[in-house]
This record gives structure tokens, sequence and C-alpha cells, in this order.
């Protein structure tokens, strides 16, 4: 006899990258039993695990849609949504007033998840041109390719730019198909303007931004501060 | 791009805890304990709800312990009224 299914309700949120529509339940108290146990462990790849774990289970669309490719800010853009739908839409942070003339005091702020929002640059282009005949077309980097870098190195960021690569063209032809070898010396090849070029997909990728205004609880001075990528939100 | 990929290295697991951030691994196991020793809920209905409910059924009987603990002051100060009156 099958057993009975637990009913949640659904929620539905749009992808920022592709713009698909995703269904989605909040996360269960045992589903977060995962998040706080990585998150207790502090290990990177334990934590990146549970993400996929949590999203995947939590996800209910399942045609076209795979969690571990999905760029980083739609990965952050969902745990937002489902944090949001099963916890509360309401984050209570303690800003520090620092930089000019900051007096180093804090003030509990509230941020309204619903009202952060993932911020697009214009010219963001995944498509290069290196020179008149050659380019590359970029992918953004997903968790997976993330979650193989234990430290910032030079070595390391190579590896990321590697992995983004998702084509080289010419003028006669597309290449798909490379060994590593290969895509290490088209890149050690690159020149400075072209490296920059590079460079600029990846300052321009969309991100999570949320701007915020507050009073100082101390010195009573308006202090604004911007929220990028969540990484924000906690330090 | 060295700034550049290490920004988003670092932002990779910074959304990770804005999920996390509002409770600890040992408050879970307290909470969980404790609704299950003094209320009689079962792990398995305690883990399969959203995690708001249990914050709701927390609240709840909260409150509920406070109403009973006021009762209890009331009726004990109304029996020493008794007794000395």
């Amino acid at each position: 006899m099958a057993l009975p299914n637990i009913v949640t309700p659904e929620y539905e949120t749009t992808l920022p990258s592709t713009d698909q529509k995703i269904k989605f339940r909040p996360f269960l108290v045992k589903e977060e039993k995962l998040m706080l146990m990585a998150a207790e462990g502090k290990d990177q790849s334990e934590i990146y695990k549970a993400v996929l774990k949590v999203l995947s289970d939590c996800i209910l669309t399942k045609e076209n849609l795979d969690v571990t490719d999905l760029p980083l800010f739609d990965i952050e853009w969902l745990f937002l949504q489902l944090r949001s739908k099963s916890v509360g839409e309401v984050v209570e942070l303690r800003m520090k007033h620092i930089g000019d003339g900051g007096c180093g005091a804090y003030t509990d702020v509230e941020v309204k998840l619903d009202e952060v929002k993932v911020e697009k640059f214009e010219g963001h282009n995944p498509v290069i041109m290196l020179d008149d005949t050659v380019g590359i077309t970029l992918k953004y980097p997903n968790l997976a390719d993330v979650s193989e870098i234990s430290s910032v190195t030079a070595e390391n960021i190579f590896k990321v730019l590697e992995s983004s690569i998702k084509n080289v063209f010419d003028k006669d032809r597309v290449y798909t198909e490379f060994t590593k070898q290969e895509i290490n010396e088209f890149i050690g090849n690159m020149d400075n303007t072209q490296f920059l070029k590079v460079t600029k997909f990846f300052e321009t990728i969309p991100k999570l931004r949320h701007k915020l205004e507050y009073k100082c609880q101390k010195c009573g001075k308006q202090v604004k501060h911007t929220l990028e990528g969540l990484m924000d939100f906690f330090l | 791009m060295w700034q550049t990929s290490q920004a988003y290295i670092r932002r990779s697991d910074g959304f990770f805890f804005i999920s996390t951030a509002h409770d600890s691994l040992k408050n879970y196991y307290q909470t969980n304990f404790a609704l299950m020793q003094h209320h009689k809920y079962s792990l398995t209905e305690l883990e399969n709800m959203m995690r708001w409910e249990r914050d709701i059924y927390v609240t709840l009987l909260s409150n509920y312990i406070e109403k009973e603990n006021e009762k209890n002051r009331n009726s004990q100060q109304a029996n020493k009224r008794v007794r000395h009156g």
C-alpha cells in the first residue's frame, strides 16, 4: 500500500537566467536539519551537497531543469525564495556603521526578502569576440564548478574560466569539444585586451542586490548600504 | 580577473547561510526534544512540518503555558486569601 503524501503548499518563481517558471515547496524541518548540520560542519563540499539535495527535493518542476547545472545567481535566488516561504519573508540584520564617519555602532535593520532582486547589467554578453574572426561563448559557473575549488589561487581561477568556456568559434566552425590541455593553451595565448573582455563577462554576471537605507541607532546619521550576493547578509 | 573570480567564489556559499542563520543545530535538537518530551509530538510529525509551522506551534504552546502559569498563580493567590480570610 502506498504511503500518503505530505501536503505542502506550492509556490511559483521565475528563474532569473532563463525566465523559466519554477514550482517549489517550502523546505521541511528535516530538510532544515541537513542544512544546519552542513553549516555546523563548515565543510564547503558538505554545504554544496546539502544545498543541492534540498533544492532538488523542494523544486517540483523537473522538466528541462537540472539543479546541478544552474548558475550561482539562480541558486541564490531559489534559496532566497525557499527561505522566504519556509521561515519568513523578513531577515533581521545587525548592520555595523562603517566607512567615512562611521561610528562603529550596530543597528538592527529588517530586510524584506521579496524586495531583493537580481540585478542585470547592460552590455553583458556571453559571446565574446577575441579578434575579428575568433570568439568564445561563455557559460555561468555552476555550483559544481565552484565546489571543486578549495582556495582562491591563480590555478583555481583558471579552472573556473576553463569550465566556463562553452565553445570557441572562428569564421569557419564552432569548436565544442576540446581537451583540457588545448583550452589551457588557448587561454594562455590570450593577450591582455582579450583577457579583459573575458573579465568583463564575469564582472557583469547578474547578482542579487538590495539597497538599504537606515538611521544609525547611536549617531543618528542616515546610512546607505548595498547588499550584494547574499554574502553581505551575514557579515 | 583575480578580484572578480575571488568575489564570485566568495559569494558562492554566502547564500547558504541566509537559510540557516535563523537557527542552530543545538537549538534545533533542543526544540524538538522539548516538543517530544513535554508535549507528546512525535519526531516524524515534527520533521514533516514546515519550518514556520513548527514556529507557530512553539509560539502557541508558549502562550498556552504562560496562560496556565498565570491561572495557577491566580488560583494560588485566591487560596491564600481564603486561608487567611
